[in-house]
């Protein structure tokens, strides 16, 4: 399989991983980016891009770089309590399953919904839902 | 370009299978009334033109009407997508969140004892 080109999304693709960070994002209340290019660093540039974020704290950065076959999921410090390694472990490896196949839309979503899955707010009955 | 095609190999099944159906009728338009003229009649080639040629052509101008916005919009986007190289950055409106806070959140509003970043690391 060859590499697949950074930010090679048409609008739409765009559009929908708007909408499932949008949708991550209501369903667990942190805030949910994507990074899709190549960054230098490693895990530390990662980290470094997650501080550039306005909240990084409650921040979950997904960063993806196609060309060198490079997946990070960075949880802020806050963002890792309802977000904890083993649920990024869960989604970084339902989105290197589809990045395999040169799927790099499929991952996304697929990593984005576990992430937002996983992080979900817990619901209490008569605070949330008098 | 697909669905174009098989939208022509539909039509022109069903413009065949039209004229096949329609032959035992013309075999009994052989009875002539007084008063018919029923005129020299078509030849092969007016025939073909008239029920196969036109219709077909009907047909294609209407799929290229259907489709051509969706090829030329797709163009356009692979064109845009074409700044690839470029990195992409999407984030979620963290402005319309609702921070948890309340009772039963499992998020904290406060400093935890977690000082550094967690995550996890993948490659293909």
């Amino acid at each position: 399989m060859g590499p697949v080109p950074a930010g090679d999304l048409t609008t739409a693709q765009r559009a929908e991983v708007q909408r499932l960070l949008e949708h991550a994002e209501r369903q667990s209340g942190l805030t949910f980016s994507a990074y899709l290019g190549a960054w230098e660093g490693g895990r530390e540039g990662a980290e470094a891009l997650l501080e550039r974020l306005a909240n990084p704290d409650r921040s979950v950065l997904v960063a993806v770089d196609p060309a060198g076959r490079q997946l990070e999921i960075v949880t802020g410090r806050l963002a890792r309590i309802p977000l904890d390694d083993r649920a990024c472990g869960l989604a970084a490896l339902s989105m290197t399953s589809s990045f395999t196949t040169g799927d790099v839309m499929g991952g996304l979503r697929d990593g984005l919904s576990v992430l937002g899955e996983q992080a979900r707010r817990m619901r209490v009955e008569h605070v949330d839902q008098p | 370009m697909r669905s174009l095609l098989a939208s022509v190999a539909a039509a022109t099944v069903l413009a065949v299978t039209s004229l096949a159906l329609a032959g035992p009728a013309a075999a009994q338009s052989g009875v002539v009334y007084d008063g018919d003229d029923p005129g020299p009649g078509y030849t092969p080639l007016e025939a073909l033109t008239l029920f196969v040629g036109i219709p077909l052509l009907s047909i294609l101008i209407i799929a290229v009407a259907v489709y051509a916005p969706g090829w030329v919009k797709g163009r356009s986007a692979s064109s845009e997508s074409a700044g690839a190289g470029e990195p992409l950055w999407l984030t979620s409106p963290a402005g319309a969140m609702t921070a948890p806070g309340g009772p039963g959140m499992i998020t904290p509003g406060g400093p935890t004892d977690h000082e550094e970043r967690g995550g996890a690391s993948a490659r293909w």
